[in-house]
């Protein structure tokens, strides 16, 4: 697990470029959960989210953990974004977003257990997806998971307990099949 | 993948989303990474910096507006003291007059330092973490 607190202290002597060095990847890999964004449109969701924790980084309190902080702006900039009216979703950036980097794909598929999680995930529901990015991820606690996404923390814990049970019994099918 | 193998779920959804942020990591830089110069120039770039200004932008309008409130003032003032006039006018002329200038001086003196007052009022909660989480950094 991060050290949040660590974090926090290493993050009261940061400077912007800083943030989006350390933040920018993390923040870009959570919006991937929110299935209505192309590539652009994250792009341009992180660097608002950056650019509005920079404005109000006085309201931060260094002695609480920075992450979930961060990821509830980082949340609420996706959020506006997919809310934005006359916004048309394209149906390339609905199902999946591919991954950029050349190469990668080929070795996730190559990768058939990679492959396997990869699929797996971009058939959750997008909370249970939001959920898993969060915990997974970016190393949240259940409480800040739940704080971020404004579900209970008991309904977070259960819904991760049933995104392993599914895991584990499609991986028993697929196997099972074969 | 091999038939009967025990999986971790926890381990497996956990190398999946850091590979996602391996990904983006190490993505070519972007757009993001280069307005961070554009904030830098600013002003505050360090963290425990004080925003550049919590004053909101309001139009040269204002700030010349208030400038002459004061000059009107100032001119009422001289007005009033002008040795020739003051050695030639009654006394009650020259009361009713300044209780004229007073008044107007006054009037705009209150106006512009309330203008001054708005220009560095603090900036409006436009933007605000929602939820509970709001609540708690309250506290």
């Amino acid at each position: 697990m991060r050290d949040d607190a660590a974090d926090s202290r290493f993050l009261a002597h940061l400077d912007f470029r800083e943030l989006c060095r350390e933040w920018r990847p993390r923040a870009a890999a959570y919006c991937r959960v929110f299935r209505g964004l192309s590539d652009q449109d994250r792009e341009d969701v992180v660097g608002e989210a950056l650019a509005r924790a920079w404005a109000a980084r006085d309201r931060f309190d260094p002695a609480r953990p920075f992450a979930p902080w961060f990821l509830t702006i980082v949340r609420r900039a996706a959020l506006d974004a997919l809310a934005r009216p006359g916004r048309r979703i394209s149906p390339e950036c609905v199902d999946d977003v591919p991954s950029p980097v050349p190469g990668a794909e080929e070795a996730a598929v190559r990768d058939s257990e990679a492959e396997f999680v990869r699929r797996f995930v971009a058939a959750l529901d997008p909370r249970d997806r939001e959920l898993a990015s969060l915990v997974y991820g970016q190393d949240l606690c259940l409480a800040d998971a739940a704080r971020t996404t404004g579900i209970p923390v008991g309904t977070v814990k259960w819904r991760l307990h049933e995104i392993r049970i599914a895991l584990r019994r499609e991986w028993e099918r697929e196997n099972g099949e074969r | 993948m091999e038939n009967g193998r025990r999986i971790d779920p926890d381990i497996l959804l956990r190398r999946h989303f850091s590979r996602e942020i391996e990904e983006e990591r190490n993505l070519p830089t972007s757009r993001v990474q280069h307005a961070t110069t554009d904030v830098e120039q600013d002003g505050a770039s360090r963290w425990n910096d004080r925003p550049p200004s919590r004053a909101p932008r309001r139009s040269a309008w204002f700030q010349e507006a208030a400038a002459a409130a004061v000059l009107a003032a100032c001119v009422g003032a001289a007005f009033l003291a002008v040795p020739g006039e003051s050695s030639t006018a009654a006394p009650e002329v020259l009361g009713a007059k300044a209780v004229i200038v007073g008044r107007l001086i006054e009037t705009k003196l209150v106006w512009a330092v309330s203008e001054f007052a708005d220009m560095r009022g603090p900036e409006p909660q436009g933007f605000g973490i929602p939820g509970r989480f709001r609540e708690k950094e309250r506290k």
